[in-house]
């Protein structure tokens, strides 16, 4: 086996913890899978930032503005270092779509231990079409399919600028770029990789929400 | 495959376990495992399948041997042909080597020269060379084994070595060899640099410069080795990783600094390096180890290939095997290699702390408890304390020492130079040991558990893997509560004794003498009858290795350091030349004797400086010991003699009546059954092993006994037992020590059991 990142063989170390279980397998390296950072420590309940605050400024913000946030919750499990930019860049712009299977059992692990008894209808947050052609693929859909329970493709987007090109203001100003092809009344669990301002989950949960779904969860994989 | 390495020898572990403790639920375990990860997607069919092949193949490769299971054949003064496979000793009091036969067993050959004359500048020895096709003329003959519990089993440590017979020379003409191989160089090689460094660095310094360079720790002295036994600093003295580590950079560093070779040809001598040293360092187990490790991964360099060390060391184990199954026997390779892996597979937790004291504070921790088991199994004893003390040991010998070897040794053609590091090395050195000697005299607080079940040890392996998998992940909770259990098993194996109602009598095999060990139920007091030793002939002294061969082993295998009492019945060696070594190494609360015992005042104060109570008793006295009364019948008065002055006791046990006799005579037990007309004895000791001159016919007829005990060495120059007092005692069942080894009763409330150790 090789890491997916720098290439260099991997070769798994016996202690303790492994000596009877054995190694899972992996595709990134040790050396590379430490630079990814992890989220750890207290964080804000909304929208899983690093915070010593229960709901963080931002998510207070959000609250007043829409008189009662659309989101319940957001996870995500890695935060934004250079690294991860490096690797994101890689995987959604520079076509290596294998790269995705780094996140693959990381995803798995954290949603089996947080959604996986909650009966959730999983959606991946879409691309619009001339993006994924563009792109050869979605990465929330490439997310959401490593996931054991099968997705909904419910939503669609219209085409817009890039996300990444524009300020944070703009953003949060934009108007909702979704359409919803089908209501869907169990709660829902958007899937995304990444979660910035929250403005792009918080237009898809809106619009579920409108059209009668209960609550609406994200899982994303980076905070921003 | 890489990263998986051990998933074999796992195997061939497992099928070591099967052939030796027929554990075949082991080997059950082993496959529903490997099925488990194969299923889990944690281990792919290479791994599996190579494990298969593994343990089929070593099942059939590594020997079950079975000591017992070897003929006695008649021996016949015959010549025996073959070739030397290793010279072993060659001093002035002892010549050792191992010749492999034509069929491809080996037979060692001793040669105990009779009087210490300068052996070694002797031309006969020229001719002992590795590789050497001999004619030797002598009796082949079965080695010894063990007739004692608890004893150490020489027969079986030469089968490890592949070794089944043994032939001892009454003369040097009895060899004749002729030719030599091409290791022979290399062996006299590693001779000419022991003389070298003897002639060159003061004795003293040399004799370390053996030990820790060319492996050889004969030099050092007994105390010394014993002393390293005791703190389980014995890794030190055995060349092992620690040695390899230090030479092989050392070597490497010289050769790169000096501008002697580049990077890539010190690599290539390295290799060539490595293979001769591990000869030159003595061949052992660990000396491979280290250095094949060391050699696979300079290969795995040159081939830019990568594995890890635990694969690394898995091959090694698994070469190692294959070239020699027997090895696995060898109790310095099942050290070696368990405390290899135990550090290896920890080293995730000692580096994720950042403290050196720390660190070596772990590493001490991981080896000790990981050998734990294997240490009770094969010393009954285990220093808690040597954890610590090996944290300042091993940096004193891998910072200090070893390197220092290699300097002296280095600067030996300069007289002068050398001769300032050679006092300066005497000096710390000394100190040192004076340090570890004291620690010894004062910290001494050793477990002598005894030998354990295999539950225990099986259950204190899956608390130790408990404990360190928390320590791992610092769950620090978790790891003290396991940690917490480890001590509990320790200390409810401490004390089973005192919880078993089971007592016994056993009657040791010392050879010509006496040696009973009384041990009552639930550990309520133990009790020796005797203890004798065989004459030295240096001094007419009895000599310690009766002691330290059979008296100690047998009481440290039952977890007994305290004697609550000795009897002595009279002060022949052979039955009291014992006592002054255990007075010294064992807590004795008193020793009773006769009222016409004699001492010498030389042993009288040296038994009261070490705390020891000594008592007279008397004819007609109760002595009682932990509760369970003795009985003194005779001596009635002074005799005159030492024999006819011996203690007799009485005692009842296991629903048995039981008469020690010491060494009396006719004439005393007429005394004893006029005296006691009503005496009876289910059990006699046989008084005077057996000798003529005792066990008269009236006597027996009076005790009418059931058993008899007689304690006689094998083909004992006396002639005991005499024939006629067999036949006197033809009516009862006769248990003797030259037949039968040690003899133990074994028994609970009234009922009991006879064992022969030999059957």
């Amino acid at each position: 086996m090789h890491c997916l990142w720098c290439y260099e063989e991997i070769i798994p170390n016996l202690n303790w913890q492994n000596i009877f279980t054995l190694f899972k397998p992996r595709s990134l390296c040790e050396p590379c899978e430490v630079r990814l950072s992890k989220l750890v420590g207290s964080r804000c309940r909304r929208c899983s930032r690093m915070s010593a605050v229960r709901i963080c400024k931002d998510c207070e913000w959000w609250e007043k503005r829409l008189g009662g946030d659309v989101l319940t919750c957001n996870h995500s499990i890695y935060a934004y270092n250079d690294f991860m930019q490096d690797v994101i860049a890689k995987w959604k712009y520079r076509g290596d779509y294998q790269l995705g299977q780094i996140f693959k059992q990381p995803l798995i692990d954290a949603f089996s231990s947080l959604f996986v008894n909650k009966e959730v209808v999983i959606v991946p947050v879409p691309l619009s079409e001339e993006r994924t052609l563009e792109r050869g693929f979605n990465q929330a859909k490439v997310l959401a399919d490593f996931l054991p329970d099968s997705s909904m493709e419910v939503l669609k987007r219209v085409h817009g600028e890039k996300q990444s090109k524009k300020s944070r203001n703009e953003r949060i100003f934009t108007n909702n770029p979704f359409i919803l092809t089908r209501p869907i009344e169990k709660p829902v669990l958007l899937v995304d990789d990444i979660y910035t301002t929250g403005t792009t989950i918080r237009h898809a949960a809106g619009l579920l929400r409108k059209h009668g779904t209960p609550k609406v969860y994200s899982f994303t994989l980076i905070r921003g | 495959m890489k990263g998986y390495w051990h998933i074999p020898a796992a195997a061939v572990l497992v099928s070591i376990f099967t052939i030796h403790f027929q554990y075949n639920w082991f080997m059950i375990l082993f496959f529903i495992w490997l099925s488990y990860l194969f299923y889990r997607n944690r281990l792919g069919k290479i791994p599996v399948i190579l494990s298969l092949i593994c343990y089929i193949f070593f099942y059939n490769h590594i020997p079950s041997y079975d000591s017992n299971a070897l003929n006695e054949e008649a021996a016949a003064k015959e010549t025996v042909q073959g070739e030397i496979s290793s010279v072993d000793e060659i001093t002035n009091k002892k010549v050792e080597f191992t010749l492999r036969k034509e069929s491809g067993q080996n037979t060692l050959i001793l040669y105990f020269p009779p009087d210490s004359k300068d052996l070694l500048a002797n031309d006969d020895f020229i001719q002992l060379k590795h590789g050497a096709s001999c004619i030797i003329y002598g009796d082949e003959e079965i080695p010894d084994e063990s007739r004692n519990p608890g004893e150490f089993n020489y027969r079986e440590y030469l089968l490890t070595k592949s070794i089944t017979k043994q032939i001892i020379v009454s003369s040097l003409e009895d060899i004749s060899c002729e030719g030599s191989s091409f290791l022979h160089r290399l062996y006299s090689l590693r001779l000419k640099l022991s003389r070298y460094a003897e002639e060159k660095i003061g004795s003293y310094t040399a004799a370390w410069l053996h030990a820790l360079v060319l492996g050889d720790d004969t030099k050092i002295g007994d105390e010394i080795i014993e002393l390293f036994q005791r703190w389980s600093l014995s890794h030190i003295l055995a060349i092992s990783g620690l040695h390899i580590g230090i030479i092989v950079s050392f070597v490497y560093f010289m050769l790169i600094k000096l501008n002697l070779a580049t990077k890539e040809k010190a690599a290539w001598i390295m290799l060539l390096f490595l293979p001769v040293y591990a000869i030159l360092a003595g061949g052992e187990p660990s000396v491979w180890r280290a250095s094949t490790m060391v050699l696979i991964f300079i290969i795995l360099n040159k081939l830019k290939l990568h594995l890890s060390v635990t694969d690394v060391l898995s091959i090694v184990f698994l070469l190692l095997i294959l070239m020699e199954p027997n090895i696995i026997f060898h109790v310095g390779f099942q050290l070696s290699f368990a405390v290899t892996f135990a550090l290896l597979i920890s080293r995730k937790w000692i580096t994720d702390s950042s403290r050196t004291l720390y660190q070596s504070l772990q590493i001490s921790f991981v080896a000790q408890m990981m050998i734990f088991p294997l240490l009770i199994a094969y010393f009954s004893y285990f220093q808690p304390l040597s954890i610590l003390l090996n944290v300042i040991v091993v940096p004193y010998f891998s910072l200090f020492v070893i390197p220092f070897m290699f300097i002296i040794f280095i600067t030996s053609p300069f007289s002068t130079l050398t001769n300032i590091f050679d006092h300066f090395f005497i000096m710390v050195h000394e100190y040192f040991l004076d340090f570890i000697i004291w620690i010894d005299s004062h910290l001494n607080f050793p477990w002598v558990t005894g030998s354990l079940p295999s539950i225990i040890i099986i259950g204190y392996y899956v608390f130790f893997f408990s404990l360190m998998f928390h320590l791992e992940k610092n769950n620090r909770r978790k790891a003290f509560m396991h940690g917490l259990c480890i001590c509990l098993l320790v200390i409810s194996m401490l004390i089973l004794p005192y919880l078993s109602p089971e007592g016994r009598i056993t009657m040791l095999d010392i050879g010509q003498g006496d040696a009973f060990v009384i041990e009552l139920p639930y550990r309520r007091g133990v009790i020796m009858i005797d203890a004798g030793a065989r004459l030295s002939f240096e001094d007419m002294e009895g000599n310690k290795n009766v002691y330290k061969q059979i008296i100690k082993p047998y009481l440290y295998s039952r977890g007994i350091r305290e004697i609550d009492a000795v009897f002595l019945t009279h002060e022949d060696v052979d039955h009291t030349g014992s006592i002054s070594f255990m007075v010294e190494e064992l807590n004795i609360d008193q020793i009773l004797v006769s009222d016409y015992y004699q001492f010498e005042e030389t042993t009288v104060s040296h038994w009261l400086e070490n705390n020891v109570d000594i008592k007279r008793v008397s004819h007609n006295h109760e002595v009682e010991i932990g509760g369970h009364p003795f009985y003194v019948l005779a001596p009635v008065r002074d005799k005159h003699g030492a024999n006819e002055n011996s203690l007799v006791l009485y005692t009842e046990a296991g629903g048995k009546r039981w008469l020690f006799t010491g060494d009396i005579g006719k004439e005393e037990e007429k005394e004893i059954i006029e005296l006691y007309p009503d005496l009876r004895a289910d059990v006699l000791k046989a008084a005077h092993h057996g000798s003529d001159s005792s066990s008269d016919q009236s006597f027996i007829d009076v005790l009418n006994p059931q058993y008899t005990l007689i304690s006689a060495g094998v083909n004992n120059v006396y002639g005991h037992p005499s024939s006629k007092v067999i036949d006197r005692l033809q009516e009862t069942v006769i248990l003797r020590t030259d037949k039968n080894g040690a003899v133990q009763f074994r028994y609970r409330q009234n009922e009991g059991t006879f064992y022969k150790f030999l059957p």
